[in-house]
């Protein structure tokens, strides 16, 4: 990508950004019903860990553990519910329809344009949740936190939430090569609630494949533990997103030379 | 309504039913990763209870118990299930219910139609799914041997997707006075989602919420069908037989109250 590109991109990102706020501000009442509705799916989300938590008091660091990582797990689904998935749960439908067209056209990245144009601010509603659960979470447990342990959690955070996009995204490409995979979004939503719930509460074949495979827990749980205790390398985090990111620009690739506009 | 009617509306549904089953039976991997996105949830919970109980953690009720009721709920919870409000608010606010509205049937048989075929397909899809879960675990399995049972679990299945049906009913129809009901169908989703039993049996939920999910709708359409399966006495099950006809009658009823309310505003493309 050449550095014109990367200005018009850059531009065309911020507009869209811009036009996505517009459109919420027109339909504020909604807007509002969506903020709300997001932080209850929040709370929806939380109640089970919280319940699961609440019988295990044999060990009582299960308790910060299981709120820094609903914290966490808020922040990042709040992110990728605001910037990504919105696109990708439109995807099927897009190629399909042939609307991919439109995107292919443009001067700007195809797989940016078709994925991270549909932009949901009101999500980020989420976010903020989020944060103020880890800020309660310390504040209530008296925990000790260390600022390069917070740089280690947020940059986990980050590659573990692109991590779990790329997945995602993975798996909705499939539709360059079936008639309808929609659902496939409602699967990569369901199994990233795993990171919600610390990781020691799962199977250890189970552990591996949510950091590696389909990696739900790198978005919750795995942050949060590096929290607690930042002994994994940094190294690793962009190792893990140059790796994901790769592997989706390969599908991606492979199931474009597939697609042939609307009757594909 | 008179024998005839009965029939046409008999014959409409049976030919509805077919026309649906032949569509999708075209969109195979569509149903079998919406089945599998439906049964990823119970799946986590079943993982993280285990876990947790393996770690020491004791909730109010027994390993077995738990196991089976996971096992159990992404059937029950998909044989319950409504989708109807969604394309019901599209057709009235584009003026699609004209079509309906001319026809000498139930404008509602459409929907019923394509509720009850999907439910067939993906039982097809999601029991071998079920299956698959249930082998490596059938020691902690506990399902009862007594056919009355078996026949009151099916009684509480089809009273609960009744009412769900009612309450799709209900809140597409809000449509007749609301440009948008999106965000209240987000809403009854969410309530459906914690209060139905689905995401955690109410039976673990804290002792002091016992009074209020006995009285709410939603812990019918899914946790007291499994209840009827899970429950040590069948004579436990009267009172709770009770409040779930209750909850059906009162949803019919507010359904067909709302709809002919909104009949009247509608006015057609543009209503």
């Amino acid at each position: 990508m050449n550095r014109r590109t990367l200005r018009v991109t850059a531009v065309v990102w911020i507009k869209l950004i811009r036009q996505a706020v517009m459109r919420d501000l027109q339909f504020r009442s909604q807007s509002w019903l969506h903020l709300m509705a997001s932080v209850g799916e929040l709370v929806v989300g939380i109640l089970p860990v919280l319940i699961l938590t609440s019988y295990a008091g044999s060990d009582p660091a299960i308790f910060p553990a299981s709120a820094l990582t609903v914290g966490v797990f808020a922040v990042t689904t709040g992110l990728m519910d605001c910037f990504v998935s919105p696109g990708l749960r439109r995807f099927d439908s897009a190629i399909r329809t042939g609307e991919l067209d439109l995107a292919l056209i443009r001067p700007v990245p195809t797989f940016f344009y078709a994925v991270l144009r549909w932009i949901q601010p009101t999500e980020l509603g989420r976010c903020l949740t989020g944060t103020t659960i880890l800020v309660g979470a310390a504040l209530t447990f008296d925990l000790d936190l260390k600022p390069a342990a917070i740089l280690v959690m947020i940059v986990w955070a980050f590659a573990g939430a692109v991590a779990y996009c790329t997945f995602w995204a993975d798996l909705t490409l499939l539709a360059f090569w079936v008639r309808s995979i929609e659902p496939v979004n409602e699967l990569a939503a369901a199994w990233r609630g795993c990171g919600q719930y610390p990781r020691q509460f799962f199977p250890r074949t189970v552990q591996v494949i949510l950091v590696s495979l389909a990696p739900a827990a790198l978005s919750g749980s795995y942050p949060a533990e590096q929290l607690l205790d930042p002994s994994v390398a940094l190294l690793f985090a962009p190792v893990i997103v140059i790796v994901s990111g790769s592997l989706t620009a390969l599908i991606w690739r492979l199931g474009l030379v597939r697609y042939n506009s609307a009757s594909s | 309504m008179s024998a005839h009617t009965v029939r046409r509306n008999g014959s409409v549904l049976l030919s509805l039913l077919r026309q649906e089953i032949q569509m999708i039976a075209q969109y195979r991997w569509w149903m079998l990763a919406m089945q599998a996105s439906i049964i990823v949830v119970p799946l986590i919970s079943l993982l993280v209870w285990r876990g947790a109980m393996a770690h020491g953690a004791d909730p109010p009720v027994t390993r077995d118990y738990l196991t089976t009721y996971l096992v159990l709920v992404s059937v029950v919870t998909m044989l319950t299930s409504s989708w109807t409000a969604k394309f019901l608010a599209e057709n009235i606010r584009l003026g699609h219910l004209n079509a309906w509205l001319v026809r000498p049937c139930s404008t509602h048989l459409a929907a019923a139609a394509n509720n009850l075929a999907e439910k067939v397909a993906k039982l097809a899809t999601l029991l071998p799914l079920v299956v698959a879960l249930a082998v490596p675990l059938h020691r902690d399995l506990q399902l009862p041997t007594d056919p009355a049972r078996w026949v009151l679990f099916l009684w509480a299945l089809a009273m609960g997707a009744a009412m769900m049906f009612s309450f799709d009913i209900i809140v597409g129809s809000l449509v007749f006075w609301w440009d948008d009901v999106t965000a209240v169908e987000r809403f009854r989703q969410l309530a459906m989602l914690l209060l139905s039993g689905a995401v955690v049996p109410l039976s673990v939920m804290p002792a002091a919420w016992g009074p209020f999910l006995r009285g709410q709708p939603f812990g019918y359409a899914v946790a007291f069908p499994i209840q009827t399966l899970l429950a040590p006495q069948a004579a436990d099950l009267r009172g709770g037989l009770a409040v779930q006809a209750a909850w059906v009658l009162l949803a019919l009823a507010t359904a067909r109250l709302v709809w002919i309310r909104g009949l009247r505003r509608y006015s057609g493309a543009g209503a």
